[in-house]
């Protein structure tokens, strides 16, 4: 082999290999060429450290919502029917393709418009619904339609809806469902359920008694209705509680009750009658740690949750992404995922400023598929903590909390009064000035950032003052305290200039955010610093396989 | 457990209509995208803007879209050439020489570099290397493709692609030493090579 022939092989012997004859000559030409063999070394070197080289800012959040803008506006644009829909059908389809549609009809989203509201799950003692007028018997697997009546006697029940969430039914309950603008609302009339909300994709989940609503986003709760009031507990994540013209957050481990005798019943006995109680109140236990920080590590055997099985492989096929694991039944499966997003969603992160020190692993050791097999009943806090034992277990982590002081904003009022615009009941949709025919369409409870020529929309549609501070937070990267005490939902377009833009000879001329939001909401961004707990690696390892 | 569908039946899907699939696919590659142009640009929102411009054109060109061929790579196609077309509207011609300049940033020379500031440096040699070294760096390094799938992609012979990765690495290292030697700027080359915002 000449000198000039290892440039030909360079690639190979970095990436893909070379072959065993190849490699011998290769091997055997750098033994006898120092030049050679300097030079390859420096070379692989420096491709070894542009491994871990971070790609710089990373993307902010509203690219999903952009995108299914995109695609919305193109069906509406274009009048856009799947041709399966319209009443022509083109029988000359070669059946291939016939095959295909029928196939990825199967896999759609749960949330097709063919889906009955609810399916029961199952009875332990008796179950019955009334529509109509009368009153019949029903059991597992049956249908359940919006406004039947159903009440449980005899023991509890259990309901399933097609986007993943559980309803349970303590015995002598009596509830109905019935749509609200952005979801299903469960009218509770009587009796107690516990709600395991799967996270909506766009929209709530409600729980209505006589005296206040709960709405949810994806979490567990218990709610009691009884004729002296109602209480309701927060086992995992967090609800808001509505009563009367009053919103109040509450988040795990959390009560409230509109009769303060209700709370001297602790939730544990509350919710004894589950079948999933065993479950429920670990996660409580664990979401009351999580809260305080003191979730568990290594060191602490006894609060340490595993998977009952879980395999760790190097993905292979490049397929899907997993961000976040995807459940079904007992079985989570991350794939195609680096060990960053595990971490991420182990420890429950929501922004990149809150871990620190993460380096990738060598070249080959960043993308695995995780399968593993959770305890029945595993709630999604449960399923972290499980994640975080695996890290531990395979891939050596180590990692402390350590609080820092950085920069951050307030949200307060500006001077006089807030501008905000209460939201209005209608569907809300946007048309940006410097861009005719590109209408956003802003789904309730949701706020989006979009990039225009002209500058940025920050969109929000019914949205609380919670979802408007988070998009705000993702906008300048830093965390964002909410203080102005604001308890409605509101409807905003508010356009400005980024700063990233702001310098640029050919920006358009406006605000910037800060003032945007001074201007036209009344609210005003005051700069300070504040401590937030960051998650710190010390350690991670390439993992031992399975 | 949901079934897993390749790109392509995916993309067939969307082809015939079914173009509630493509949030799969754009679940599937918003991040190795917007990876490929932010390193390629340095920029995060001209690089959002191209994850967005090349999902609309899937959307919009998906009749042309043949099966037989690989998803990805028709994807990065569509996806250099959105890029293509950002600079020609913006008129920014691509630097294909070495833009070193003369010292101007009074970096501290140390021995030992730590391995953060060195992480720096060597993603500031990436963006001093020419347009086309840089895109192929990025494509074999970070977009895990193989050397075929990017010989598809640029329209090249494999041994060229396999010989040009050795002349982008050597071009890397060159930018990557003499940064570490302080002989060259990272910020004025970097104010070249950054593309303005729309």
């Amino acid at each position: 082999m000449q000198c000039s022939e290892i440039q030909n092989y360079f690639a190979d012997y970095l990436k893909e290999g070379l072959d065993a004859s190849m490699l011998a000559e290769f091997s055997q030409h750098l033994k006898e060429c120092p030049a050679c063999s300097a030079e390859l070394e420096s070379l692989t070197d420096v491709w070894v450290k542009l491994g871990p080289v971070p790609p710089g800012e990373s993307a902010s959040l509203d690219m999903s919502v952009r995108f299914r803008n995109s695609v919305e506006e193109y069906k509406q644009r274009f009048n856009f029917t799947p041709f399966w829909k319209r009443r022509t059908v083109h029988f000359t389809v070669a059946a291939a393709v016939l095959m295909l549609l029928v196939s990825v009809v199967m896999v759609r989203s749960p949330f097709r418009d063919s889906s009955p509201p609810a399916v029961v799950e199952s009875v332990d003692g008796s179950l019955s619904r009334t529509w109509g007028g009368q009153t019949d018997s029903i059991h597992a697997a049956d249908s359940i339609s919006l406004g039947d009546v159903l009440r449980s006697d005899g023991g509890s029940a259990s309901l399933a809806l097609p986007d993943g969430s559980r309803i349970e039914m303590r015995t002598r309950s009596e509830l109905f469902l019935e749509s609200a603008d952005d979801g299903i609302r469960i009218r509770l009339n009587s009796g107690g359920v516990i709600v395991n909300a799967a996270k909506q994709r766009s929209g709530h989940l409600y729980v209505q008694t006589r005296d206040f609503t709960v709405s949810v986003v994806g979490t567990v709760f218990f709610v009691n209705a009884e004729e002296t009031g109602s209480r309701v507990a927060v086992i995992e994540g967090e609800v808001h509680v509505q009563q009367g013209a009053t919103t109040r957050k509450l988040r795990a481990g959390e009560q409230v009750s509109t009769n303060p005798v209700m709370e001297s019943q602790p939730v544990g006995t509350e919710i004894s009658w589950s079948r999933h109680a065993e479950a429920h109140m670990a996660l409580l236990e664990q979401s009351a740690a999580v809260a305080a920080g003191m979730a568990p590590q290594r060191n602490d055997p006894a609060q340490r949750l595993e998977f009952e099985l879980a395999s760790v492989k190097r993905n292979t096929d490049n397929g899907q992404t997993d961000g976040s694991p995807r459940r079904s039944g007992d079985l989570v499966m991350m794939h195609n995922t680096q060990p960053y997003s595990i971490i991420f969603y182990a420890y429950g992160l929501t922004h990149s400023y809150q871990m620190e020190g993460y380096v990738r692993l060598p070249e080959g050791w960043n993308w695995y598929d995780i399968d593993a097999r959770t305890p029945t009943g595993a709630t999604d806090d449960q399923v972290r903590l499980m994640f975080q034992s695996l890290l531990v277990d395979r891939f050596q982590l180590q990692v402390h909390r350590e609080t820092k002081e950085i920069a951050e904003y307030q949200l307060i009022i500006a001077k006089g009064k807030p501008k905000l615009q209460p939201s209005s009941e209608s569907p809300m949709t946007v048309t940006i000035d410097g861009s005719p025919g590109k209408p956003i369409i802003q789904p309730p409870g949701t706020c989006s950032i979009s990039l225009w020529r002209e500058g940025s929309h920050l969109v929000c549609h019914a949205a609380t003052i919670d979802k408007i501070v988070s998009s705000l937070s993702g906008q300048l990267r830093a965390p964002v305290v909410d203080r102005t005490g604001l308890t409605g939902t509101y409807d905003l377009n508010t356009r400005y200039i980024p700063d990233d833009r702001r310098l640029d000879a050919d920006a358009e001329p406006g605000p910037s955010l800060a003032q945007a939001l001074e201007d036209e909401l009344g609210l005003k961004l005051e700069k300070g610093k504040g401590p937030i707990e960051v998650i710190v690696i010390d350690h991670i390892e390439k993992p031992s396989e399975n | 457990m949901s079934m897993h569908w390749t790109d392509e039946a995916l993309m067939a899907a969307v082809r015939g209509g079914d173009i509630d699939q493509l949030e799969i696919l754009f679940d599937r590659y918003r991040e190795p995208l917007y990876d490929f142009f932010s390193r390629l640009t340095g920029n995060r929102v001209i690089s959002e803007d191209l994850v967005q411009e090349v999902f609309v054109r899937i959307l919009k060109y998906r009749s042309t879209y043949q099966e037989s061929s690989r998803f990805v790579t028709w994807m990065y196609q569509i996806g250099r050439n959105a890029r293509a077309d950002y600079l020609r509207k913006h008129k920014i011609i691509p630097l294909e020489e070495h833009p070193f300049t003369s010292p101007e940033d009074d970096i501290t020379p140390s021995r030992q570099l730590e391995a953060r500031e060195e992480m720096a440096l060597l993603q500031c040699a990436l963006m001093q290397t020419s347009d086309s070294n840089r895109e192929l760096l990025i494509l074999a390094r970070y977009q895990e493709m193989k050397y075929e799938d990017i010989a598809d992609l640029l329209g090249l012979p494999l041994g060229a692609v396999k010989t040009r990765v050795y002349r982008a690495t050597k071009e890397l290292r060159e930018a990557f030493l003499k940064l570490r030697s302080n002989t060259s700027s990272c910020s004025a080359a970097k104010s070249k090579t950054t593309l303005p915002t729309t």
